[in-house]
């Protein structure tokens, strides 16, 4: 018997403050909330569905350091896909409503992309595919520009 | 609802050690390298032909500071889930067989109800969950709270195939 991968499933953080971490992806994300625990585990998701959690959230030990700003070894940052451009405009005005810090936007071509930090400092990138062009690997790292404009621009 | 995220879609991982981390993700999970990037980054998925990378791996400085040795109680990512593409325990078997072979530290298995699930530590002691998907009707009188915890599964893992 041999075995495969199919998907990447989910992501599970340590937060300081659960609640405040659950509006970040509920408000911000526009993920739901689809079962919590005693002991203050929330589960997320977009599609219970297709995934029962992409996101648990649950809290870190009581004064627990926040994530080394500099560039640790470790877990460096959680990518989702976005189902178009006008998504993740959408999302882009959802985390700025939200007061999230946004990092950088990155033209890629077929591949559009958008980083911004959780309120704990977990870097994330959301992306959607976009053009005529199906991606290839090279979409994934090559940036051409930012996104800056188009994803400030009405809608 | 449906909101602007459409799914989970891959991990980046800053590695003390690229070589090391590649081959170790290579054998524990049957990843490919797909491609490399400028910057020296390395793009794994599932096929070889895949054009969407599962997992990233990227050189971390030679000073960058260590992960927490414990990941539970720090703020920050503690784990990240892969899904297993089977719905055939005796796959997630393979992968218990496979991650012994290799050496890789085990850190707990659980039945969770709504998957069977085995979490591993890395060569950078990053925490991995990689789970099999439950039949729905298992979990489908329990949907308030699908996750429980119904024990560990090793003495499963274990069990010769049948």
């Amino acid at each position: 018997m041999d075995f495969k991968v199919r998907r990447a499933g989910h992501v599970v953080i340590r937060v300081a403050d659960v609640d405040r971490a659950a509006r970040f992806f509920t408000e911000a994300l526009g993920l739901t909330v689809i079962g919590s625990t005693a002991r203050k585990m929330i589960f997320l998701t977009a599609d219970f569905e297709a995934n029962h959690h992409m996101v648990l959230v649950r809290p870190a030990r009581p004064g627990a350091p926040p994530p080394d700003a500099g560039a640790p070894i470790g877990m460096a940052q959680a990518s989702f896909e976005v189902g178009s451009f006008a998504e993740l405009k959408a999302l882009h005005g959802r985390l700025r409503e939200f007061g999230a810090r946004i990092d950088r936007s990155e033209d890629r071509g077929a591949v559009k992309a958008l980083f911004a930090y959780d309120p704990d400092g977990n870097l994330f990138q959301f992306y959607c595919r976009e053009g005529d062009d199906a991606p290839v690997l090279a979409d994934h790292f090559t940036v051409r520009g930012d996104l800056d404009a188009a994803l400030a621009a009405p809608a | 609802m449906t909101g602007p995220i459409a799914r989970t879609s891959h991990l980046t991982l800053r590695v003390t050690d690229l070589a090391r981390s590649r081959g170790f993700y290579e054998k524990a999970l049957n990843l490919h390298v797909i491609g490399d990037d400028p910057a020296g980054r390395l793009y794994l998925a599932a096929d070889p032909e895949d054009v969407a990378p599962l997992l990233v791996l990227e050189q971390a400085d030679a000073d960058a500071a260590p992960r927490p040795v414990d990941p539970e109680p720090y703020i920050g990512m503690e784990h990240w889930a892969f899904e297993l593409d089977s719905n055939d325990f005796t796959a997630l078997q393979a992968v218990y067989r496979r991650l012994n072979e290799i050496g890789a530290e085990i850190h707990h298995t659980v039945d969770h109800r709504v998957t069977e699930s085995i979490y591993f530590l890395d060569p950078d002691r990053n925490m991995i969950e990689i789970y099999l998907n439950a039949p729905r009707e298992r979990f489908a009188g329990h949907m308030d709270h699908p996750y429980d915890s119904l024990g560990d599964i090793d003495a499963k893992l274990a069990a010769k195939l049948g």
